[in-house]
């Protein structure tokens, strides 16, 4: 393969790019198949890899491209899903074996649904920056952009989040500590 | 005056003296939840299956084997089709040649003397009988007048035996 061992790589990195995978499409199933498909363009282009940046900056580089292209792709349909989502309460009484419906209750107490709502360079910078991590630099390397721009587009995708809880008429303050401590239902 | 792009500022973000982000309180707030939900989240829903990159290379290696394998296939059945299509073509444009016949515009409606003179050897094939014997030589009827047309219809229909037809 060249600079890098394939199996090693998936071993050491598919955890964190799966993580990644769940809070950029918001639900597991999707977020397999793109971490999977991360390391099958891996796979196929891993010859294409120079050393010039990490190994782990460059496979999120990958799966933001894949990201977008689904979203892209698929942006009809995700409308469509939207509107059944949107009809389904978040505070709803979730009742044994009902696993959808709590995986779905599950994510809409996150804030990652929110940030789902964000413009694609906001959305992908928060995801970097605090689901997994990564330095500014390093955010720059992967958006290839502007330092500045990656801390403006976290800056801004923090207002905007705080902006669609107020439109919600939530306030932060009240969001729980742990939105999963009363999910033992769910597992 | 040429486009500049460093003209077009994105809005800065407050910073503090060693270049992080100067978040207030309330963002600050959200950067820790958001964190915390990541953690939550991945903890909550962990990957379901391994990664499968022996199974990655091997659709890799077998993608690139029948790219290979079909290249050849390919080249044989796009040289076939190019053959067959030029074969055709061959085929239609002797055809065409072989079963050419003259026009008969050619010959009977130009009034002037030099396509008359070219007519005679062809004009016996086109308008047999009581109209090629008058007049072996050039005949257009172009030249006739009104009562020496009128003359040769008349003659056409004494003649029914001979199947005559004209042409204009």
């Amino acid at each position: 393969m060249g600079l890098f061992d394939l199996d090693e790589t998936a071993r050491q990195h598919f955890a964190r790019i799966h993580r990644a995978a769940l809070v950029l499409c918001g639900n597991p199933w999707d977020a397999d198949d793109l971490a999977q498909e991360t390391f099958l363009v891996l796979a196929r282009q891993g010859s294409t890899f120079q050393g010039r940046s990490s190994i782990y900056t460059w496979l999120y580089g990958i799966l933001l491209n894949l990201d977008r292209r689904e979203r892209r792709r698929y942006g009809m349909r995700r409308r469509k899903l939207r509107v059944l989502w949107d009809n389904q309460p978040a505070d709803v009484g979730t009742t044994p074996g009902a696993d959808a419906a709590a995986e779905v209750t599950e994510w809409k107490k996150s804030l990652w649904a929110r940030v789902a709502k964000l413009p694609d360079g906001q959305r992908q910078a928060l995801v970097l920056r605090f689901s997994e991590s990564l330095r500014y630099e390093e955010i720059a390397e992967v958006l290839e952009c502007p330092l500045g721009t990656v801390k403006s587009r976290i800056f801004h995708g923090l207002a905007g989040l705080r902006r669609i809880l107020e439109e919600e008429g939530e306030d932060a303050r009240r969001l729980p500590a742990n939105p999963g401590e009363d999910l033992s239902h769910a597992v | 005056m040429p486009f500049d792009p460093r003209l077009i500022h994105p809005d800065d973000a407050p910073l503090r003296a060693d270049g992080d982000l100067d978040l207030p309180d309330d963002l600050s707030a959200l950067a820790e939840q958001l964190a915390d939900d990541a953690v939550h989240l991945s903890a909550h829903y962990p990957a379901n299956r391994e990664p499968q990159v022996a199974l990655a290379a091997e659709l890799v290696q077998s993608a690139e084997r029948i790219k290979r394998r079909s290249w050849r296939p390919a080249t044989f059945v796009g040289g076939a089709a190019i053959a067959s299509v030029a074969a055709i073509g061959l085929t239609l444009s002797m055809w065409a040649t072989a079963n050419r016949r003259p026009t008969t515009t050619d010959l009977v409606t130009s009034p002037d003397a030099s396509a008359s003179a070219t007519a005679p050897d062809e004009l016996p094939a086109l308008i047999p009988g009581a109209l090629a014997a008058p007049s072996p030589t050039a005949l257009s009827l172009g030249e006739l007048s009104a009562p020496e047309m009128e003359a040769l219809f008349d003659l056409l229909q004494r003649d029914p035996n001979h199947a005559s037809s004209i042409s204009f």
